[in-house]
């Protein structure tokens, strides 16, 4: 084989394997950081909302019971029932989640055990409310079921919240396993941009061609593509960053855990903590609408490839019949 | 040059390629769930004696501890994810199960014979499963408590001066609260006031749910009993009763050493680990009962079981770890490391099954007694007679504790609705042949 026909295999061998590499990174590094769009969107974050919600209706159950009347006939307690169906409706959609794997199932399982038993100390509380001693009585197996520290329902309901958010955190940073995605296609595309410059410059000193059409579309539509990438990419991440960063600081707890004593917690009114889940929930669907769209381009990728090797082809296959032919 | 930059290119490529095509999937592996009651210090304590045997056989455990045991049981159980192993205390609870056909039997041996032949009768009873006429055994004691015991402080009190404290309900420790189980500190005091004036017989006709007037919640021996207890924590005028019904049991029981707040503590062996630093020693009950004459007639005992709900390898690997004897050192050892780092001491662990081998680390005296009438008892060993009855209606023995103590004048009324709760809910034929084990 002549010099000239070798150095011309040797760059479509290049151009190829570069090409396949450069998508196959690029793909992995695009589906790395879109991917995690909607699970936060639709379920990591919905389920740290919904532990929220349901440790405020909890509490909003034990104070119905508490703050009722000891009437004889009528009682306003009831109202816990509605709290408690509430609390149990958010922890099924939190439990639908299933953001904390199979722990995080067994911890909803242990609270769901322990709302029944908590539910039941409130309805007996309810029903003795004209028997001061039996009625106290219920009512602090309630608080202490609720509120204990370590195994109480809402400390739990904490600690199932804090894997919830180590979840998020996996998910929201662009962490080591992006960069490397993210450092590798750009390392490939760099080579590949090279390769294809030298290739044109060779065929422009080789054959006496000024331009090399099909290799200078190649090129153009390399950069358009990977730039858009780049920036829908850093649209998404910025997106999630935004989520991440208002479940972090705008979510209020509604009870702070104290050592001691089940009596002696702190609370912010529950509708401070109803105004700050919903408004939360606002700020990250605000944050993520749009993100569902740039998650579907992954497709495409390969399709990118397949244009790129076209142009390429076209670009070489005639140089390579003028090779032949000159050749003879 | 060319060449070079080309081979370069190549290269990067090839890498960038090769990592992203390996993809090394590991197998995930099998771990064991395990659900019990014990949380906080005991939890803590468990979660100790678990790693070892992770440490032993590499198997991961994942506990979840929790006093809502049964609503949580019931409901993985019910759900179909049911933990691989839970430990209960109450029997029959497990007997239910049993007969339902959830739990797995346990036919593996351990180096002193078969699991009843090491444990042997109260603490392993063979049931029936569903219709099955077979019987097996489906759960053992991990870890004892021996009850019927009062507990005072040696260093300013003696037996002599019981009398004067009797005549004051405000010298008994007593605490009603326990979170889901709130109420059992009540039953038991209900239960071996029975015990001591009526003897094993009727106790165990009574915990079965015989269907005999002699043992009826509304006959008089266990009506006797009930009145009792409620004249010994209301002597003198004393509103203990009403008062325990806002306090937590350990609190009530930490009142011997803290003030001292109350003289006389009717709890059982694991009570010590609130005594701080306390001298305590104990009473055989009978001795502050009155209607017994003083005389001992049996000794109360509780327990945690373990029983298994998923057969695993991993599992059985577990129970059998668990059921050997030697096992025990590794509680022993858990309680004293826990002990050298944490605050509030741990009593040493009691067993079913004495590991004559094994040395107790912060053994005593009191623990020794407590060890030896468990091991060989001079009267009859019973198990904790509301852990044996049926959960419904042990549940509305703890409500009615709470009940009558908020107003004892209830207790006709009470005592009536039981024994309905027990006709419809109790099955004799059903519940666990031995409830009382013989003495030699």
């Amino acid at each position: 084989m002549s010099t000239t026909r070798r150095a011309l295999v040797l760059r479509a061998l290049a151009l190829l394997i570069l090409t396949v590499a450069t998508m196959a990174s690029l793909f992995t590094a695009y589906t790395g950081v879109h991917s995690q769009a909607a699970p936060v969107r639709e379920r990591t974050a919905p389920a740290i909302l919904d532990v929220t919600a349901a440790q405020n209706a909890l509490l909003q159950s034990f104070d119905a019971v508490r703050d009722s009347g000891t009437g004889e006939l009528v009682s306003t307690g009831g109202g816990y029932r509605v709290q408690i169906a509430v609390a149990n409706q958010s922890l099924a959609r939190a439990a639908g989640a299933a953001v904390g794997g199979e722990p995080g199932l067994r911890a909803l399982e242990t609270v769901t055990g322990l709302i029944v038993s908590y539910s039941g100390f409130l309805e007996q509380a309810d029903r003795h409310r004209t028997d001061a001693a039996l009625r106290d009585g219920y009512l602090w197996y309630a608080e202490g079921t609720l509120s204990r520290d370590l195994d109480g329902i809402l400390d739990r309901l904490d600690s199932l919240q804090d894997q919830q958010y180590d979840v998020l955190d996996g998910q929201v940073s662009f962490d080591r396993g992006a960069q490397l995605a993210w450092g590798a296609t750009l390392l490939s595309a760099a080579a590949l941009l090279l390769v294809l410059i030298e290739t044109q410059v060779l065929l422009r000193r080789r054959f006496r061609r000024r331009y090399n059409l099909g290799l200078l579309g190649a090129t153009a539509t390399l950069l358009i593509a990977l730039g858009g990438a780049v920036h829908v990419t850093a649209e998404t991440q910025s997106a999630l960053d935004a989520a991440g960063h208002s479940l972090r600081e705008n979510l209020v707890s509604p009870w702070v855990p104290v050592t001691g004593d089940a009596d002696t917690q702190r609370r912010g009114p529950a509708e401070d903590v109803s105004d700050s889940v919903q408004n939360t929930a606002r700020e990250v669907d605000d944050a993520m609408s749009g993100t569902d769209a740039w998650e579907g381009l992954a497709g495409l990728v390969p399709v990118l490839g397949l244009l790129l090797a076209g142009q390429m082809a076209r670009g070489l296959w005639p140089r390579f019949d003028e090779y032949r032919f000159r050749a003879r | 040059m060319r060449r070079g930059l080309l081979v370069g290119a190549v290269l990067v490529a090839l890498a960038v390629l090769a990592g992203f095509a390996v993809r090394l999937v590991f197998p995930a592996e099998r771990g064991v769930t395990v659900l019990a009651s014990w949380t906080r210090g005991e939890g803590e304590l468990f979660e100790r004696v678990l790693a070892e045997f992770t440490e032993e056989t590499g198997i991961e455990v994942d506990y979840q501890g929790t006093t809502a045991l049964r609503e949580v049981l019931l409901s993985e159980v019910d759900a179909g994810v049911p933990p691989d192993v839970a430990i209960v205390p109450s029997v029959g609870e497990l007997t239910e199960f049993a007969q339902r056909g959830e739990l797995t039997a346990l036919d593996f041996a351990l180096d002193g014979g078969s699991l009843g032949e090491v444990y042997g009768a109260p603490w392993v009873n063979e049931v029936r499963r569903g219709r099955d006429t077979r019987t097996a055994a489906y759960w053992f004691p991990v870890k004892v408590d021996l009850k019927s015991l009062v507990w005072y402080d040696a260093e300013a009190h003696g037996p002599a001066d019981f009398p004067r404290l009797l005549e004051d309900g405000g010298s008994w420790c007593l605490g009603m609260g326990s979170d889901a189980t709130s109420g059992w500190p009540g039953t038991d005091w209900v239960e071996d006031v029975l015990l001591q004036q009526a003897g094993p017989e009727v106790y165990e006709g009574w915990a079965r749910g015989e269907d005999d007037p002699s043992t009826a919640w509304n006959g008089d021996a266990v009506e006797t009993a009930w009145r009792t207890f409620g004249e010994l924590v209301g002597a003198g005028g004393a509103t203990r009763g009403v008062q325990s019904l806002t306090r937590d049991y350990g609190n009530a029981s930490a009142g011997l050493h803290k003030g001292p707040v109350c003289q006389l503590d009717h709890q059982g062996s694991h009570a010590r680990g609130n005594y701080g630093d306390l001298e305590a020693a104990f009473a055989p009950s009978a001795q502050l009962f009155p209607g017994t004459e003083g005389r001992q007639r049996g000794w109360q005992a509780g327990a945690d079981y373990a029983a298994m709900f998923r057969e695993t390898d991993e599992a059985e690997e577990l129970m059998a770890w668990l059921a050997a004897p030697e096992t025990q050192r590794v509680w022993s050892e858990a309680v004293s490391d826990r002990n050298a780092v944490a605050s509030g001491k741990l009593p040493p662990p009691l067993f079913a099954a004495s590991d004559t081998d094994a040395s107790v680390p912060d053994a005593d005296e009191v623990h020794d007694a407590l060890a030896a009438t468990l091991a060989d008892p001079p009267e009859p060993l019973c198990l904790d007679a509301s852990d044996v009855m049926p959960p419904a209606l042990r549940d509305a023995f703890h409500q009615a504790v709470l009940t009558f103590l908020a107003d004892q004048s209830t207790l006709p009324a009470i005592l009536d609705e039981l024994e309905t709760i027990r006709a419809t809910t109790a099955t004799p034929d059903r519940a666990i042949p031995s409830v009382c084990g013989e003495t030699d």
